[in-house]
């Protein structure tokens, strides 16, 4: 039992499963901080927007 | 690479997989995504009641923080209670008590999200809403969590006051100010969560003895429970009656309000009458019907106001 674990082990000790599950959980990540950016960039438009509006010209 | 240096990337590797091993799942599972959802929802009903038009961008971008301050907030309850967590039979498969999350990365966790969601709001909403914000998730982390859980049976009452924020963070986002309205928001969730809470501790008394916390029908036993859920539903049906009496809703919101409420106390007075060998089933129906009448009085609010204006 134990060395069938073994033998699906990298050499840092990674199974094939822990290694799936921390790639979906980096991909969330990388989604989760482009959602982020895609938000701070979407209300700086419209503050931008709002306040080019009101300029004094 | 050597042998030796392989060898020690692989403890490396056996102490970090406990830690590295919560799925996206379980990081989920952290931010209680189901006290999030009625968060979510009393915060937009906030902003959606302001007495202002907040552009959609910010209006979502606001309640997306708001979520991740709660988020925050449940992450860093799970982190300091994973102790008591692990004894009760409702909490003991959360990432932390089952293992999956380490507890040093659910601290870390709340406390990147805390600042995150904190300084996001600051950034892009304004500061008001964003000190709101941080007090809560320290009110409910520091007050609530580390305080006065393990300590008083009033830990829920007082507690409550984190549960209630979210719809004067939502209307201090959308005006950057506090008023009457808000605060009486406030109000009906802090004078509904006692009932709520204790409804769930008369089920859950064997789990909530067992962990040592001082809920109230552990120290004061069920009656005494019972006769303070239907006082505290008593107050709780004036109060959301004031946004009818104040003259911020109409008659549509008190009639519906009004007929919750007594649905409410119905249940709350048959508990009170139930024989004990009934009493649990009554109490997790009064639970169960708690979470849909904060879900209809809120929702009322913006319903009476569309309707008010012709729509």
């Amino acid at each position: 039992m134990a060395s069938e674990q073994d033998s699906q082990t990298d050499a840092n000790g990674w199974t094939p499963e822990l290694l799936k599950q921390r790639r979906r959980r980096a991909v969330i990540m990388a989604l989760a901080l482009a959602g982020l950016v895609g938000m701070f960039f979407l209300v700086t438009l419209v503050r931008l927007g709002e306040n080019v509006a009101n300029r004094a010209l | 690479m050597s042998q030796t240096q392989k060898a020690e990337l692989k403890i490396n590797a056996d102490q970090v997989s406990l830690a590295d091993a919560g799925s996206a799942a379980d990081f989920i599972a952290l931010m209680k995504p189901r006290v999030m959802s009625l968060v979510v929802f009393t915060g937009l009903i906030g902003l959606i009641m302001a007495p202002v038009s907040v552009h959609p961008v910010l209006a979502v971008s606001a309640v997306i923080l708001i979520a991740l301050g709660a988020g925050a907030s449940a992450a860093l309850n799970m982190w300091y209670d994973a102790d008591i967590d692990a004894v009760m039979a409702r909490t003991k498969t959360r990432p932390v008590p089952a293992g999956r999350i380490d507890q040093e990365d659910a601290l870390m966790f709340g406390l990147w999200m805390s600042g995150l969601s904190v300084l996001s709001m600051a950034v892009l909403i304004n500061y008001v809403s964003a000190a709101l914000l941080a007090f809560t998730i320290f009110f409910y982390a520091v007050i609530y969590t580390m305080l006065l859980k393990r300590r008083t049976t009033q830990n829920i009452v007082i507690g409550g006051a984190a549960g209630a924020f979210p719809p004067v963070i939502g209307w201090a986002a959308a005006t950057g100010s506090v008023a009457v309205e808000p605060i009486i928001f406030f109000l009906i969730i802090f004078m509904w969560t006692p009932p709520h809470f204790w409804a769930l501790a008369l089920v859950k008394n064997d789990d909530y003895r067992a962990a040592n916390v001082p809920m109230l029908p552990v120290v004061h036993g069920a009656t005494a429970t019972i006769r303070q859920i239907l006082l505290y539903t008593l107050a709780l049906t004036i109060t959301v009656m004031l946004p009818y009496l104040l003259g911020f809703s109409g008659l549509f919101y008190g009639v519906g309000a009004g007929v919750a409420s007594a649905i409410f106390l119905g249940l709350c007075v048959l508990l009170a009458i139930s024989p004990a060998e009934r009493r649990n089933r009554m109490a997790g129906m009064v639970f169960a019907y708690s979470i849909f009448y904060l879900f209809i009085v809120f929702a009322l609010l913006p319903i009476d106001r569309l309707m008010a204006s012709g729509l």
